[in-house]
This record gives structure tokens, sequence and C-alpha cells, in this order.
């Protein structure tokens, strides 16, 4: 287990490294110069060569990228062109608020679709497993951006309960992780639903009921548990899921996370700022893979010897 | 299997923990509901403090960092420059500068006043000058400024000389440039870097900076060269969104907001609570056309004219700002000085038509490229729609600002572009950039016309002021109406929301707006 | 009369036509499946329609300054917009680009993953190790990030939206693709046929390619669905289809700022995505369903 653990941790450097290369070259092709954009209307060619190199973009694109990788190999993502200071604090004083922003989601998400899916599945073919699969399909369909909206619309506008940006307080977050949280809560429910209809017929279960346990006690103390792990090996593609809607959601609603960082950083051509922060997601999105691997093993023995193996 | 329960509370605690550690961390400026008044009874009673939604990121108090002017509206509220421009005359004045004499237009005196005190208690000298310009050198914001001048001749504690490498009658206005506020000498040589340049002669202090949320400024109360305020506290608050700033303000979070959206002005002005505040911008948005592009019709001044004639302006003005925004007849801007209203080219469909048949321009395609900004998106739409009623397909491609910039540098098959340009206040930085051949780096319409060059180095030497007033006269009608290199659309009006009760409030045409004397009475 | 002996040729063709009739006919089933094939059609009709009649210049291009911002009502059934432009005929025309995008995106996804999966799954070894490592760089982005950074990488175009969101979704390809050819990898007729000369790439498209079939056909379906979604993300980002395009997302964007007093402007371009991107889902669910009926339960 420690192994392979190492080994994951191992296989993250190249795959770090090759992001690096695919985000860094795609932000050199981008037409757009941010040192003529920085410069003063009257500054002449000299100065502006003299910017470029305190800003490290002289040279050619090879030598750029070799410079940065050095850099990056030493832990070091260099200093944002635009705001002048390490991409790496400025990555960190936002990042809490997006991941603030994506557990609530992610919490939001099970609210809705655990009950939902258990629901589902325990009425089987019932017209509430129809309507919450028709919720959950809505859920999906439903772009997140717009849904947003039309919250804003209805809880900020029309009945004023919930303030429409910002990230002070908790009123703030709720709308936002609404918004998140029901894309998410589309996918887990189903997938709620379905790991539960397969422990359901499991043999164990029938043998319960076949010795008078209840079929609440059957569902609650049995089948759950049991349902519930394919739902934890989903928490990760659902945290980067919820990581990369909240690009669009903090547009939304003005949330001061990474996700609008970065896009901002692309737009102003802030390459070092760019690329550092999808570094970081990266790097973030597959730790949280390694844990969730490493969770489901601990859950699930039969997993555990596998790896052992 | 109770470990799958116990994974999930696990998770359910860490993840109400972030949420609660991230967000107690955070200093949000109190509610201004529960403040208590400052002043004893009798005295008007001012609002502890003043809350400011600004629209762009503040990122640095470093006067010589950026040019951004969400940094310089900050940093005009801690930092002096040597003259600068009274926004309520819009006349250039002295603020560390007493007085000032051009002995020659390449040699002047300045006075600074006397007894004006840093925010680290010491005392403005001509050496806190020599060390800015000095520091400023080698800075990109600054350089070019700082280029002009041979040398730098200290008289006394308060007086020095400068004499320039090139005669400049308007020199004054060099030194109102943002990036050249004065710092404390004193304080670079006892502090680090990054706590000196927060010291300035401003009434405010600078006290706070969390990044993306706000920045604060508290009153400096041993202020010497302005009125200690009466607002405690002052705190700039960003929020992108402009829907968000409208309702913090309606809420009472904030006490004034930044560039509204045109959709809001009418709820602000007939607000019992709120106010609308205008000025008209000294941005001249335009349609622009690279004139050398000999491959292309723009290139024929007939055609531009034609154009010129075919813009219902009126149109563009309400499509692009809802129709706060004043329609442009000159090609320079309306405060600027020597400004002439001249009538410049009408509306005049039928004209258009028959000139366009003239030139066989019925049914061409034109390709536009702009910015993404909303107001240019806006205008390059409509400006699609009206050629569609000429025949003329426009083709609008747009992109960021940066890549906007760097295709009209180098690409030679530009056709047009909407762009806008906001000069200072004097008149040669209306043409020299954008027009004179060699004027720098923004002369995307390529004019590159020898008898315009020299008309506006003429106008910039010249003494003489009656003459100056006909070579710009003269400049403005020969562009506007004979070269038209762009087609000048409007001024748009710049606007701040704000309570009604908050005063001090000033919109500044190049977008540095002031917010010194900023405070609310309360009743 | 019941013919005896068949030849390969037919049995094949007969398999083929009863495979394709049994799904039909499990695909019939479901009443949420059928709407979302019906929307499906209805959106194609009402696109091609809206090409018929809208002209481009003189409906989508022309404003009407003087008329902007009028509520709903029957003679502009969605409202105008800021322009005064008819947010309906907008809406209609609009489903072009969306349909469009959505599908090129997903044939460009299609075809580079599943190409790259059968190959992965096929070969195995090293070449397997590459592809699956370089699919892992790309997943590691967020999709919407990737897609920024390659709209501004190389403008903004119909094109380069497709292209983008292709990309994006190369690496789901390969891996359901892959999945899909692992079980048959080491069977023994795949063996026998490699024994025989068969070529390899006759034995993918013979052998391998079928099995993988179901998977990918309802990956293509949801894909479109997910293709769709993306694109208007971007476009609502501001990085999409260039000006006047009436594309949905970029119609949200723009309606946005004016959502206090005129939200319609926001509510419909939105409707109109999720009703699209509801019916292909639909779509693909019914098509799970319909091609693995032990899956459904």
């Amino acid at each position: 287990m420690i192994r392979y653990i190492i080994k994951r941790f191992l296989m993250m450097i190249p795959v770090l490294l090759a992001v690096s290369f695919v985000v860094y070259f795609l932000m050199d092709l981008a037409p757009g110069d941010i040192v003529g954009m920085m410069a003063p209307p009257d500054a002449t060619e000299v100065e502006i060569e003299m910017m470029r190199k305190e800003m490290g973009l002289d040279g050619t694109l090879p030598e750029r990228y070799f410079r940065y990788m050095k850099n990056l190999l030493k832990g070091d993502l260099g200093m944002s062109l635009s705001m002048k200071r390490p991409v790496i604090d400025i990555f960190f004083e936002r990042f809490p608020a997006t991941l603030k922003l994506a557990f609530g989601s992610i919490i939001v998400a099970m609210i809705i679709s655990i009950p939902l899916g258990i629901a589902a599945a325990t009425h089987h073919r019932s017209w509430l497993d129809g309507a919450s699969m028709v919720t959950a399909m809505l859920g999906l369909s439903m772009p997140s951006f717009w849904l947003g909206l039309l919250l804003i619309i209805l809880f900020s506008l029309k009945l004023g309960w919930l303030p429409s940006g910002g990230s002070d307080g908790f009123l703030s977050i709720i709308l936002p992780a609404i918004t998140l949280g029901a894309a998410q809560a589309g996918n887990l429910t189903r997938i709620t639903r379905s790991s539960m209809l397969e422990v359901i017929r499991q043999d164990y279960l029938r043998t319960a009921r076949a010795k008078g346990v209840s079929e609440k006690k059957v569902i609650y103390k049995h089948a759950l548990k049991n349902a519930l792990i394919p739902i934890i090996t989903i928490f990760g593609s659902t945290l980067g899921n919820a990581l990369g809607g909240a690009v669009a959601i903090e547009t939304v609603f003005s949330w001061p996370g990474v996700g609008r960082l970065t896009v901002s950083a692309i737009n102003s051509r802030d390459m070092t700022l760019a690329t550092g922060c999808i570094i970081m997601f990266t790097i973030f999105f597959t730790l949280t893979m390694l844990l969730v691997d490493i969770a489901y093993a601990y859950v699930d023995p039969r997993i555990k010897a596998q790896y052992s193996k | 299997m109770k470990k799958v329960t116990k994974f999930l509370i696990c998770l359910l605690l860490i993840s109400l923990l972030i949420t609660r550690c991230s967000g107690g961390d955070k200093d949000v400026p109190s509610d201004p509901k529960t403040e208590t008044p400052s002043g004893t009874s009798g005295e008007p009673k001012y609002k502890k403090e003043i809350i400011i939604a600004i629209a762009d990121e503040f990122t640095t108090i470093d006067p010589m960092e950026t040019t951004a002017e969400s940094n310089q509206i900050v940093q005009d509220c801690t930092h002096d420059l040597l003259t600068d421009t009274n926004l309520l005359t819009m006349q250039n004045e002295g603020e560390l500068v007493d007085s000032w004499e051009m002995i020659e237009p390449d040699h002047w005196r300045f006075k600074l006043k006397e007894n004006v005190r840093f925010h680290d208690g010491t005392i403005l000298d001509v050496d806190d000058v020599i060390f800015t310009f000095e520091r400023g050198k080698d800075k990109s914001t600054t350089s070019a400024y700082i280029s002009k001048i041979k040398d730098f001749i200290k008289v006394d504690d308060l007086t020095f000389e400068v004499k320039l490498h090139n005669g400049d009658v308007d020199f004054n206005y060099v030194l109102a440039a943002n990036s050249l506020a004065i710092l404390s000498k004193e304080a670079f040589e006892t502090m680090p870097e990054e706590e000196a340049v927060k010291i300035g002669t401003g009434p405010w202090k600078f006290e706070e900076f969390v990044p993306g949320d706000y920045v604060s400024l508290v009153r400096f109360e041993e202020c010497t060269l302005y009125d200690v305020p009466n607002t405690e506290r002052l705190v700039f608050r960003m929020i992108p969104e402009a829907s968000s700033r409208m309702i913090a303000l309606e809420n009472g979070e904030v006490d004034a907001i930044m560039s509204p959206s045109p959709t809001d002005y009418n709820r602000l002005s007939e607000s019992s609570n709120l106010k609308l505040i205008t000025e008209t911008g000294r941005g001249q948005h335009f349609i622009g056309f690279n004139c050398s592009n000999t491959n292309s019709i723009v290139s024929n001044p007939e055609f531009r004219k034609a154009i010129a004639h075919a813009i219902n302006k009126e149109e563009m003005v309400i499509a692009a700002w809802d129709g706060y925004a004043q329609v442009s007849t000159s090609i320079m801007c309306r405060d600027m000085e020597y400004y002439a209203d001249i009538e410049g080219i009408p509306y005049d469909p039928d004209k258009a038509k028959e000139m366009l048949k003239e030139l066989n321009a019925e049914g061409i395609t034109l390709n536009l490229i702009t910015s993404d900004a909303s107001h240019r998106v806006k205008m390059a739409e409509n400006f699609q729609a009206q050629m569609a009623r000429y025949g003329i397909t426009v083709n609008v491609e747009f992109m960021q600002q940066a890549a906007l910039i760097e295709r009209l540098q180098n690409d030679k098959n530009t056709e047009v572009f909407v762009l806008s340009w906001t000069p200072g206040m004097n008149a040669d930085y209306m043409y020299r950039n954008p027009i004179h051949s060699q004027g720098g780096r923004s002369f995307y319409a390529n004019l590159n016309n020898s008898e315009i060059d020299a008309l506006i180095d003429a106008a910039a030497a010249e003494v003489d002021t009656t003459k100056r007033a006909q070579m710009y006269e003269e400049l403005q009608v020969r562009l506007t109406t004979e070269l038209v290199p762009w087609v000048p659309i409007a001024q748009a009006t710049l606007t701040m929301g704000a309570d009604k009760d908050v005063t001090g409030l000033l919109l500044h045409p190049g977008l540095v707006h002031q917010f010194k004397t900023a405070e609310k009475i309360i009743n | 009369m019941v013919k005896e002996k068949y030849t390969v040729g037919e049995l094949k063709a007969f398999k083929k036509r009863s495979i394709a009739s049994e799904v039909w006919r499990n695909y019939k089933k479901s009443p949420s499946a059928m709407a979302g094939l019906i929307v499906v059609c209805l959106l194609i009709l009402v696109t091609i329609a809206a090409q018929v009649i809208y002209d481009y210049d003189t409906d989508i291009v022309q404003q009407d300054i003087m008329n902007r911002f009028k509520e709903p009502s029957l003679e502009h059934p969605f409202g105008t917009d800021h322009y005064g432009r008819d947010v309906m005929v907008r809406v209609l025309y609009g489903a072009k680009y969306s349909l469009s995008v959505g599908i090129v995106s997903v044939a460009i996804s299609c075809f580079l993953g599943s190409s790259l999966g059968l190959i992965a799954g096929y070969y195995g070894g090293l070449v397997e190790n590459i592809i699956l490592r370089t699919c892992e760089i790309f997943m590691g982005i967020p999709s919407i990030l990737l897609g920024i950074a390659i709209m501004s990488a190389f403008g903004q175009s119909l094109l380069v939206l497709m292209f983008a969101i292709g990309l994006v979704y190369v690496p789901m390809f390969a891996r359901t693709a892959r999945a899909a050819v692992l079980p048959v990898r080491d069977q023994e007729y795949i063996e026998a046929a490699k024994v025989s000369g068969v070529s390899d790439l006759r034995i993918i498209f013979t052998h391998v390619l079928p099995n993988a079939m179901s998977p990918i056909i309802v990956q293509v379906t949801m894909g479109v669905a997910n293709g769709i979604l993306t694109a208007s993300s971007l476009s609502f980002l501001g990085l999409g289809v260039p000006v006047p395009a009436p594309e949905w997302g970029a119609m949200l964007s723009s309606g946005r700022e004016y959502i206090r007093d005129y939200s319609y402007l926001t509510f419909f371009p939105g409707l109109a995505i999720m009703i699209t991107v509801l019916a292909f889902n639909l779509m693909g669910d019914g098509l799970r369903d319909a091609l693995d009926p032990k899956l459904k339960q």
C-alpha cells in the first residue's frame, strides 16, 4: 500500500511537468503581449525591451520554458507578471474561497442526492423513482451559470433574501453553493440509486429479510453502508468537477476564488499566473484522486487486498 | 462497514472546518448600521467609515509599479504629485509645488510648499523629489518622463530647477503623471521598500490590503498639506460585477460605487436616498481606419469620409452606452485645452449612399477588430448593423485588449478598428501618440502625413497662445473632415453612484477619481 | 418457406438487422428516451427551418434601436434585446450554433479518442502506457480552463470552439474505447485472426470495434450534451462565436447586464440550452439501456 502511494506520488511529477508544458505552450501561442499592454503608451522600443527582460520574457520559447521549468522543479512558480507578486502567494490567497465553495457545493449535492437516490432505489419503478430521475437529469442538463442567474433573480432581486454576490458572511455562500451543487447532485443521485439497487439485490440482504429483519432496518443498516462505497469513489471527480465548474460560478457570483483569477490571468496574458494556477489546480486534483483511492482501499478490504499484491 | 460512515462524517467535519476557518479569518469591514457616529453633540456628526466599491482589482500601493486606474485611485488618497489637475476648475495646479516659473521652454524653476509632512513624520524637501526621480529612472512607468530631464539643480531645500533636453511649454503637465507621486527619501532609508512605498503626504494613510477583497486607509491625523478628513477610515472594496455593486449600495453595505451599469442610472437618479454623479469623460471612442493599408479601400480618404457621413452616432450612443455619452463632432476631446467647437462631418445617409456609389463601394466587405470590452463590442455590433443598411458587410473579430494591441501594431492587413484614446489635459497629448508618425507606439491609424506631423510639432513648440490655438484648430479641422483617420463617435459619460448624503466624490475625466474628502454627515 | 442454408454475408446482415431492431424495440419502451429523441428531431427541424425563414443580414445583423427592451408580447414572443432585435428569432436561429458545435466537437473527440483508445487497448504495452498517461495529463486540467487556454491561443471562431471542445473530450473517449477493448484483447479468435495473417487494422475494425460500439455510442450522445454545455460556458465567459452570431451562451452573457429589469433576456436562451442538453442526455440514457439491457434495473 505504502509502495503504491509512493509510486502514485512519483507519477505525479511527469504529469505535472507535461501539464506545465502544455499550458505554457498554449499561453505562449496566444496572441497579445502583456508587456505591450502594461507599458505606457509613449514608451520606446528600448524601454519595452527593458521591461521584457525585467519580466523574464526575453529569449526564445524553449529558453523561456526551460527557465520556467527549472524554477518549477525547485517549487518556484515565479512572479505574476501583472501583479508583481509571487504566484504561489496569490494562489493561496484565493484558494480557500474556491475550496470553500467546492466543499459547500458537495455538501449541498449530498444533502439533495443521497436521500433522493435512496428513495428512488427503494421505490424502484414507482413515480418517486421517475420523479427523482427527472430531477437528477434536469440538474445535469442545466447550464450552471444560468441556474445561478435564475437564483439571483428570485432570491436576491425579487425576494431580497440573499446577497447576489461577494463573499462576506455565511449567507453569501448559499446561492453559489446551491448552483454548483445542483450539477453535482444530478450525477450523485444517479450513482446513489444504481449502487443502492445493486446492493438491495444482494444475497445477504435477502437473507436478512428472510430472517425477519424489518425492511427499514435492512435498508438503513445493511444496504446503505455498502451502497455508499461507490459514492466515495466519485467524491474525487465530484470535487474536480466542482473546481472546474467554479470558474463560471465565481464569475456569476463575484466569488473571489482561483477560477476567476485564472480566467482573468489568461485574459490579461499573465502567463506565469495562469500557468501557475492551472498547475496548482492539477496538483490539487491529482492529490484528491489519490486520497480518494486510499480512502477507498481503506473502506473496502477487497481493494486493499488487490493493492498489496 | 462503520468505516464508511466514519469517513463521511470526517469529510463533513473537514469541510465545515474549512468553511468556518476561511470565513473567520477575514476582517470584513464592520457593518455601517451598527456604528456609533463620531464627534460630540452640537457639531455635525460624520460617519466613521466610508466604503467605496471599485470594479477593478487594486494590486499595489507603489505608484511606480503600474498605471492602472484602480491602483491610482487609492494612491491618489495617500500620495501627492508635484502638480495635479484641480477637478473643480480643471486647471493644472501645484499640489506639492507652491509655484513655478518657466524661465525658458527648456529651463523651469519650481518651489515646493513649506512644512508638508509625510506619514512617517518627516518634512518634504527637494531631496525627496531627487530621490523619487532617481528611483523612477529605470521604472517603465516613469522612465519616459524622467528622461526628458537633462539636469536637475537643487537651489535650496525647497527650490529646484530642471533643464530639459527639448523645450516643452507644458512641462508642468508632465509632473502631474500619477506614477511620479513623491516618495519619502527618509522612509526608504529606514524601512524595507514595501513599507516605504506606503509613505506619502496625502490625507490618508495606508492601513491594510486583503488581495481580491479590499484595501483600507485611515486618516492622517498630523496631515499638514490638507485638512484632516472628517471620516476616520476609507475602504475600497473590490466588487467586479456592476449588478453586485449596485445591490451592495442599495443595501447600505457600501457608500459609493464606481462605474454603475447604465441600466441602473435611472434607479440611482430616481431613488430617494441614492444619487448618480456624472461627468463627461475624456476618452474619445472612435472607429479607426488603417490609412496605410493600400490593399483596402479604407486607405482612400473619400471612402473614410463617406463612412463618417453614413454613421448615425446618436444611434450608436444608445446602443453602446444607453444614451449616456456625448456625441463627438471633432477628433479632439471636449474638455481639453484648445478644443474648438467644429461641426465635423454630419450624419447624412443620402450623401453617404451617393459617395459610396461613386466609389463603387456597395457590397464590399470590411474586417473590423476590437477588444471584448462591453461598449466596444456594442459599438462594433451597431456599426455592423448600420453598415448593412448601405450594403456593406462588416466582419467583426473581437479579442482581449492585449491581443488587439498586438494586432494593431503588427498586422498590416488591419482595415477598421474600434478603439478609444484618453489623452492628458494638454493638447499635444491628443495628437502626438495616435496621429504623429514618430509619436510612439499607438499610431494605429498609420496616417503618416508629414504635413500633419510638422503641424503637431510646431504647435507644441509655439509659445504664443493665439497662434497655438489657430494651429490646433487647423489640426482638428483637417483631421476630422479631410483626412479622417478616425470617425470620432462619442465621449462616454463617467458615472458614480453614491448614497445621497456622501460628499467629496470627484470624477476625473482620465478615470483617476478623487476621494480625498469623501464624507457623510449623519443626522 | 424457410431457407435452410445462409451464406456468411446473409447471416451477418441478418444479425445486424436483428440487433438494430432489438435495440430499437428496447429504446421504444422508454418514454423519456422517446421524448428525448422527438425533441432532438424537432430541434434539427427548427434549425433547418430557421435557416430558410430568417435572413442573416436582415434578421440577425440588423438592429432596431427604437424598439429595444420590448417585453414579451404577441409580436415578439420572447421580447426584444438591447438592440431591439427579436429574441425568439435569435434563439431559433442560434440553435444552429449549439447543435453544430455539439455534434462536430463530439465527432472530433470521438474519432481521435476512439482511435487512440482502440490502439491503446489492442496493442497494449508501451503504446498503451503512453496514450493513457497523455490522457491523464489532459484530464488533470479542468476542462473549462483547458478550453479557455485553447480558445485564447487560437483565437475566437466557431471552428476553434469546436476544435477546443473536441480536444477537451478526447481522453474520455480514449478511456471508454480502451476499456471496451480490454475484455476481447486476449480472446482466442483474435489470436487466431492474427496467426492467420489478417492485418491489424482489419482485426480492429471487424472484431474489436464492434465490441466497443455500444459504450461509444452512449458516450457520443452524452458527449453532444456536454459539448453544448461547455460551449455555452465558454461563450458565457466571453470566448465563443464572434458577434452578432446568436449563440445561446453569448446571448445569456450579454443579457446578464440587464438581468434586473429585463430578466427574460437571460431566461429564454438558458431554457433553450437546457432543453437541448436534456434531450441529448435522455437519448443517451435510453440508448445505454437499450444497448445493454442487463444494465437496466
